[in-house]
């Protein structure tokens, strides 16, 4: 991609442009936050292959909208709605599809290598209900309890009402309610 | 009367979360003291997330590289229209580079704008080209679906599409297109360079092999009357033109 890029540069003839604050502040926070928008992107379409491509242009997207990034602020949160935006609005509308969600066959992307321990198993059981909620809940679910977002956080980035969040996560721990039998059961 | 009170799910999820108002805290605890009912309900909604969490912390090790950034922003000299990122669908990061580059080459003024509603064709293209040979190596690992029964799904007997001179088969799948399905077999042309042989179910009259560029690939397509096939990967036209020549007569 390194030489696609200069090519491009190249044959586009580009204006240097004097690097801003803003910019110098996103390119030097991308490489802590890439990894978590990444992952992020991994339970939004459920392929690493996409997951890569959706935080790739979301970093090209953040460069290209930096006049709009406030220095100071955090560009973890800027990012995640950005990256948030452009799969709802770009892309998910796309036709392919792989049957009900957007898992495809090749990808395992939640692989756990470990020894089958029960509690590697409980932690099995609990990644296949969260990949099986609805997006929008699976979506919150990520936010709120991987990523750490409180819901004013989560509401923002997906711009939606904080009772929103609070239906969604309250929808989602209801989905889950049957792996408490099974928690019980690890823990007896 | 906060013993008649009915918390819902969505306060004791606030709850949990240390996410509720502090009026609704000291609510919930005083109530929790004398309503069983209450406590079951918090009880069920109290997942712990802590597995969940670590789950997806021992991911963060296996995130690709950080992409090779673009050392300056691209205000593009000679175009009158503000710049801006073209709209290629599922056409991202290399795909995408490449495409605006390939435009900029063929002396376009600006990326060409999105059609309306964009076809089979134009869809499938934009999905294959997010395919790397590193795609397929772990495609060889998974099960795909077997041609028998994608035959069925689609009306047409597909298993000779096992083995096709010229391409070595990875793994054939359904995918869905207009709440169609579209059969998406895989393989790997000599070169280890993805590619694909698609089919959809359609009406269109049957029409011989079309040739044409689709994102920066080979493709051909040609109807048969009762379904559409598309050929697609690679660069070298001839190589593409004998593909079609084998499929045809395979199908």
């Amino acid at each position: 991609m390194g030489a696609q890029w200069r090519r491009f540069l190249n044959k586009a003839k580009l204006i240097p442009t004097k690097p801003n604050t803003s910019e110098t502040e996103i390119r030097a926070g991308i490489p802590d936050v890439f990894p978590r928008l990444w992952r992020y992107g991994l339970s939004l379409t459920g392929r690493r292959d996409w997951a890569e491509d959706l935080a790739q242009q979301t970093c090209l997207r953040a460069l290209e909208k930096a006049s709009n990034f406030q220095v100071g602020t955090h560009l973890d949160r800027w990012m995640f709605r950005m990256m948030h935006n452009l799969w709802i609005n770009e892309l998910r509308s796309k036709k392919v599809r792989t049957g009900a969600g957007l898992v495809a066959v090749e990808d395992t992307p939640l692989e756990d290598t470990r020894p089958d321990t029960e509690s590697n198993i409980f932690a099995n059981q609990v990644l296949t209900a969260v990949n099986g909620l609805p997006e929008a809940q699976r979506a919150c679910v990520m936010l709120a309890y991987v990523e750490g977002y409180s819901y004013q956080e989560c509401a923002s980035i997906l711009d939606v009402p904080i009772g929103t969040i609070m239906s969604r996560l309250a929808a989602a721990r209801s989905k889950l309610a049957p792996l408490k039998q099974l928690e019980k059961a690890k823990q007896g | 009367m906060d013993q008649q009170r009915r918390f819902s799910d969505e306060e004791l999820t606030a709850f949990l979360d240390g996410e509720a108002a502090t009026d609704d805290v000291r609510a919930i605890e005083a109530a929790l003291d004398q309503d069983t009912e209450l406590a079951q309900r918090l009880s069920d909604l109290d997942i712990s997330f802590l597995d969940l969490k670590g789950q997806f912390d021992g991911l963060l090790a296996q995130a690709p590289p950080v992409p090779d950034l673009p050392a300056a922003l691209p205000t593009v000299a000679n175009l009158n229209s503000t710049p801006r990122w073209p709209s290629l669908g599922l056409g991202l990061s290399a795909g995408l580079v490449a495409g605006f580059a390939m435009a900029v080459t063929f002396g376009l003024t600006r990326p060409p704008a999105p059609e309306p509603t964009r076809g089979w064709l134009s869809v499938v293209a934009g999905y294959q080209m997010l395919y790397t040979p590193e795609t397929l190596v772990s495609a060889e690992t998974s099960h795909g679906t077997p041609l028998t029964v994608l035959s069925d799904i689609v009306g047409l007997d597909l298993t000779a599409l096992a083995q096709v001179e010229g391409l070595t088969f990875k793994r054939a799948q359904r995918l869905g297109f207009n709440g169609k399905p579209l059969i998406q077999i895989a393989y790997t042309l000599p070169d280890g360079t993805p590619f694909a042989i698609c089919i959809l179910p359609n009406g269109s009259e049957a029409r011989g092999p079309r040739f044409q560029e689709l994102e920066g690939m080979q493709a051909a397509d040609w109807t048969t009357g009762s379904h559409g096939v598309l050929l697609i990967g690679g660069d070298d036209p001839s190589a593409l033109g004998a593909l079609a020549d084998t499929v045809e007569t395979l199908l």
